[in-house]
């Protein structure tokens, strides 16, 4: 059991008394299991049943390798089994290496993170920096063993900067279970975007917790992006600390074979005149399997707030399924809130419409689900990460990247 | 240029079409007329390979081929075109990116190249100035929130586009106001040539006036019960179709 794996290694592990009490709040909760509310739909059982190692192997990495997995785009900061390889110069942008990091935690996952990662750093960027091209964030991941990992990572985003990472998990070894756990600090006056793309290989199994905690007149955008990977969990997670805050959300799922994507989101709305905007749109083949849980809370003083929040699903398949639940916890009366989820399939009509112009049927699926698509990648604006998302769903439909 | 024998089709276990026979030669424009709900547009769609309809007996011949062997995007690619009665609205798509892969998925059909934006521009705006058609409606998606006239234009501005041998226009008329349908009108005969063939629905002789047939037929009850030439729309216009009892 990994449970009696996690005991048996941090007998050896030098931890700092916080981080024996996350120890001991995890051990008392155990892994989340379908009793616990947030995880009804979602059992990690038959992910925790193999046998993980938690020591990390080192790697060769090589420049082709890199190159494999970036968008491109020029800096970036490169981690090797959590622990960091390399990362750019740039004036204002600072990564340190924290012994006892404190972050949120919005699980038990959270806390045996910060019980047991030993490679946690900070990212700083200082306040007013204004960064005209995103970093992106490569974690390669390779281990000798069937590995579970532990990724902690916090963004500081100083006032009035202007922050664009792009991530990405690389797993290029054998099974890898992730726990990934990001606090971004989103200063006043801030705009902090992030994408996620999560296009992994089938042995990677992923729960990634994501907090961001905004201040005064600051912007959050999370975008992302499940193509593949057998399991994969995201937990993110909005506190809007002051007013004026904007936070965006948006998500592209495509998958396919019998994998399996769960997207819990979670907005607070602690002050008055803020905005949240959610959008996430899914495509199922196979017997894939999504949940989709959006929650909006709105606290008493909260008021003049907008917020609005959509789930739209693509079957693709009979065996495929969705479970999609809003979650609204309104209580302050001067509030605009919508939200709608959708569950359909190909419309038949306009599949003949287009095959009757010449249109084969892949293509015309193809370019309908494009169409489907289309909001949320209207809603991008780095051009890397529109070209991305057009690569990886022209790739998904077995379409060209040209059509779209 | 196409030939049904004895065509029944059905849905579900409701016949729909019950022996159509039909010929059409290259040049000719036939109208069919008829009363609503005697499988007009039935017709038009099991022309086009609409797979909902289940052809049980009878024959469709086009160009001395077995039509009914084809997938619906073959007989497109082979110059079948339907200008649909209802056209469906593709939020997203706009309908230059629409027609444009219209065209090269014929072109790859054929092993031929993509069109070239050069070529496709030209082709653009000598079919928008074809049928009036305002440029910026090409960055539109395709029919959405389009009036039923506009949308009923858009249908033509493809057939232009896409020059078929076949046009089947199901109630293109319908919709269109006086001016817009003198527009469509010209562009439809336009295209008309001594080897391509259309096939008119419509429920009044007024399109007829424009688009001038060389066979009316009656359809009634899944059958065609009467055919002749455009004196009978004017016929059929006067009585109604009751003289046909
Ligand atoms: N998909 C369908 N499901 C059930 N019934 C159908 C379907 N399509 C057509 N029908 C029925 O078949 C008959 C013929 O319909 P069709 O649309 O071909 O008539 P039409 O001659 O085009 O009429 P109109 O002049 O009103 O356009 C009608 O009774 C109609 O209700
Ligand atoms: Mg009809």
């Amino acid at each position: 059991m990994l449970i009696e794996e996690i005991k048996k290694y941090v007998v050896d592990a030098d931890l700092t008394s916080t981080q024996k009490k996350s120890l001991d709040y995890f051990l008392e909760n155990g892994f989340p299991t379908t009793k616990d509310e947030d995880w009804k739909y979602t059992s990690l059982k038959k992910v925790l049943k193999r046998k993980y190692c938690l020591k990390s192997s080192d790697f060769e990495l090589n420049d082709e390798m890199i190159q494999q997995y970036s968008l491109g785009v020029k800096d970036k900061i490169i981690f090797k089994n959590g622990k960091i390889y390399s990362e750019p110069k740039i004036l204002g942008v600072s990564i340190k290496k924290m012994k006892d990091l404190v972050m949120p935690k919005n699980s038990a996952l959270c806390y045996l993170n910060e019980a047991i990662c030993e490679n946690s750093y900070e990212i700083v960027f200082d306040k007013n920096l204004n960064l005209d091209n995103p970093i992106e964030i490569l974690h390669f991941i390779n281990n000798y063993n069937d590995y579970f990992l532990q990724l902690r990572t916090k963004i500081t985003c100083g006032s009035g900067s202007n922050v664009k990472l792009v991530e990405r998990f690389c797993n290029i070894g054998n099974n890898t279970l992730i726990n990934s756990c990001m606090h971004a600090d989103v200063k006043r006056n801030s705009f902090f975007e992030i994408s996620k793309l999560q296009s992994y290989n089938d042995n990677t199994h992923t729960i990634d917790n994501t907090l961001v905690d905004q201040d005064r007149d600051s912007t959050a955008n999370v975008h992302t992006f499940s193509f593949d990977g057998s399991f994969i969990r995201n937990n993110l997670n909005f506190y809007q600390n002051n007013e004026n805050c904007t936070s965006n959300m948006n998500g592209i799922t495509i998958i396919d074979k019998s994998n399996f994507v769960d997207h819990h989101t979670f907005v607070d709305h602690k002050f008055q005149n803020c905005l949240s905007n959610e959008s996430y749109k899914g495509v199922y083949f196979d017997s894939t399997k999504g949940v989709f849980n959006g929650k909006i809370m709105v606290r008493p003083d909260a008021q003049k707030i907008n917020a609005f929040q959509s789930n739209n699903n693509l079957l693709f398949s009979d065996n495929a399924s969705i479970k999609t639940k809003p979650q609204l916890e309104i209580y302050a009366d001067d509030v605009k809130c919508s939200h709608g989820c959708t569950i359909g399939q190909i419309d038949k009509k306009s599949l003949f419409y287009m095959r009757s112009r010449g249109f084969s049927e892949k293509t015309a699926k193809g370019l309908l689900t494009f169409a489907f698509l289309i909001e949320v990648i209207e809603k991008l604006n780095a051009k890397e990460i529109v070209d991305y998302a057009k690569t990886e769903i022209a790739k998904k439909l077995s379409i060209e990247k040209d059509l779209l | 240029m196409l030939e049904i024998k004895n065509l029944k089709a059905q849905i579900e276990d409701k016949t729909i079409l019950s022996g159509v026979n039909l010929k059409v030669n290259k040049g000719e424009v036939h109208a069919i007329m008829g009363p609503n709900g005697s499988g007009k547009s039935t017709l038009s769609s099991v022309i086009a390979g609409n797979e909902d309809y289940e052809v049980s007996s009878g024959s469709i011949k086009y160009e001395g081929e077995d039509l009914l062997e084809m997938a619906p995007e073959e007989r497109s690619h082979r110059g079948v075109f339907l200008s649909f009665q209802y056209p469906v609205e593709i939020p997203g798509l706009s309908v230059s990116n629409f027609i444009k892969t219209a065209i090269n998925e014929k072109r790859k059909a054929f092993g031929q190249e993509n069109i070239s934006a050069k070529e496709l521009l030209q082709l653009f705006k000598e079919k928008c100035e074809l049928l009036n058609i305002d440029k910026e409606y090409l960055s539109r998606s395709l029919n959405e929130g389009f009036s039923g006239g506009e949308k009923k234009r858009n249908e033509i501005f493809q057939m232009a586009m896409m020059e078929p041998k076949l046009s089947i226009l199901d109630e293109t008329d319908s919709g269109l106001d006086i001016d817009a349908l003198k527009i469509v009108a010209n562009g439809v005969n336009s295209l008309k040539s001594s080897s391509n063939s259309i096939i008119l629905i419509t429920h009044y002789q007024r399109l007829l006036n424009y688009i001038v047939p060389d066979f009316v037929h009656i359809l009634k009850d899944g059958k065609i019960v009467m055919s002749g030439d455009k004196s009978l729309a004017l016929k059929l216009e006067k009585e109604g179709y009751s003289f046909l009892n």
